[in-house]
């Protein structure tokens, strides 16, 4: 097993990477799209705009080896804050178009509270995947965005967490996986996070 | 009025840097090495404390750029978020860390033109983005030695006005370090956080003096935040380094 971290210059690909070695997995950053095959597992982080990364995807031949990795080869696929924004169709932030992995969109997050969400939430994980109710206990993750995932169906939400109601923590299909927060911002909990998706 | 807003209390370690080195000082004198940074930031990151506040105290400070390196190995270390602070005073220093991947600069207060710079900084990142701190003394003598330091102190007399100055800003929160109790572990001012709460709707955190977990919760009854060098740094009153994080069997206290 061993685990690409997606470095196309926007996001700490590093810090990833750090926390697997913390935990004793081999990951290492990956620049180049042709070499994404060769790993079991990819990762794809992002911090900053979802127009301006979306772009970088496209102009450097990463979006079309991420749909290849995903769903010809459907090896497991997880996007990181805005890493799993781009996973989406479309995000209102540059009104761009995202990789269309997965169906959900991302709508700037509308409350009274502080926007971007910045902070520790709790996540509550949805009924339906019992084997990850049983690994992955009561968690708390670090937030930090300005828009929300909403998917087009109930039946992708894994988590939730709450922030003036109740908000999308975790997308799941299948090998795809979208989570808004840092795991490796989010300690022992993101440890615990980022080893499920090692063993998926 | 106590506010907190969904569990909005946090408690958190603040590590100052001397010239590279991590230090403790007592009454933002007397620094003693405690250890190397990152090494610092990777023990209470694997502590599990929910964020790291880093304030460069250096007096004669060298550019950010060639600070840039320790602070992106800083980053590199910590699997928690951090804020990081000192000599800010530009965009684009700000465009910088935030780039590096820091979560929150922390904007020293200088005079009323601090105000705009942490409005700019907001502007593009978010007011939960930036903090401003207040440096304050009860004794004229402290204000006055501390001022050729290149440290602006306030008198505790002036605070009151500076901060309203600040609550009209777009700041995220405001951190209140009391120099008087910096390294003391007898206790926050808590006085100040009843007067302050009267002139400002922002979110307070009080620093110096945190020698107990006790003095955390006292933040709490007064409705703010509380940050600590001491107590996540020395083995209880002994001064003896002993990196640690004591609210790691208080779950309750954590968000």
């Amino acid at each position: 097993m061993n685990i690409a971290v997606v470095d196309y210059g926007v996001g700490n690909s590093r810090a990833v990477v750090r926390m697997y070695e913390s935990i004793g997995v081999r990951a290492e950053t990956v620049s180049e799209p042709a070499h994404l095959s060769h790993y079991s597992h990819a990762i794809l982080p992002g911090v900053g705009h979802f127009g301006y990364a979306s772009e970088i995807l496209r102009s450097t031949g990463w979006s079309t080896a991420l749909a290849d990795y995903a769903l010809d080869s459907q090896r497991p696929l997880l996007g990181i804050c805005l890493g799993a924004q781009l996973l989406g169709k479309f995000s209102e932030e540059g009104h761009a178009n995202g990789l269309g992995l997965l169906p959900f969109s991302c709508e700037r997050i509308e409350t009274d509270l502080p926007v971007p969400n910045m902070g520790w939430r709790s996540v509550n994980y949805s009924a339906n995947d019992l084997a990850i109710r049983q690994t992955l206990v009561h968690h708390r993750f670090y937030f930090s965005h300005s828009y929300e995932m909403i998917p087009e169906h109930s039946a992708l939400t894994l988590g939730t967490f709450v922030y003036d109601g109740e908000r999308v923590a975790i997308l799941r299909e299948r090998n795809i996986t979208a989570a808004q927060f840092h795991p490796e911002k989010s300690h022992r909990f993101g440890k615990e996070f980022l080893s499920w998706f090692a063993s998926s | 009025m106590v506010r907190f807003v969904m569990n909005a209390f946090r408690a958190f370690p603040v590590l100052t840097i001397d010239r590279g080195a991590a230090v403790k000082t007592r009454r933002f004198s007397s620094p003693i090495y405690v250890g190397d940074p990152v090494n610092t930031v990777r023990l209470w990151s694997e502590f599990c404390v929910d964020e790291i506040v880093c304030l460069d105290i250096s007096e004669t400070r060298e550019k950010l750029s060639s600070r840039l390196n320790q602070i992106t190995a800083i980053i590199e270390e910590a699997f928690v978020p951090v804020a990081f602070g000192g000599g800010i005073d530009s965009l684009e220093q700000a465009h910088r860390l935030f780039d590096l991947g820091i979560e929150k600069v922390v904007i020293g207060w200088e005079d009323l033109a601090t105000g705009e710079l942490v409005d700019t900084v907001a502007a593009h990142y978010g007011s939960q983005a930036v903090a401003c701190c207040l440096d304050y003394s009860y004794s004229w003598e402290l204000c006055d030695w501390t001022k050729n330091r290149r440290k602006r102190v306030l008198h505790v007399t002036e605070l009151y006005s500076a901060i309203t100055a600040m609550g009209r800003t777009n700041v995220g929160e405001i951190i209140l370090q009391c120099i008087d109790r910096d390294g003391e572990m007898n206790g926050l001012d808590l006085a100040v956080a009843s007067e302050v709460h009267e002139s400002v709707d922002v979110p307070l955190v009080l620093l110096g003096g945190v020698g107990s977990v006790e003095h955390i919760k006292s933040a709490h009854r007064v409705g703010c935040s509380a940050g600590a060098g001491s107590l996540f740094t020395f083995r209880t009153n002994t001064r003896q380094v002993l990196l640690g994080n004591p609210l790691l069997n208080e779950p309750e206290w954590t968000s």
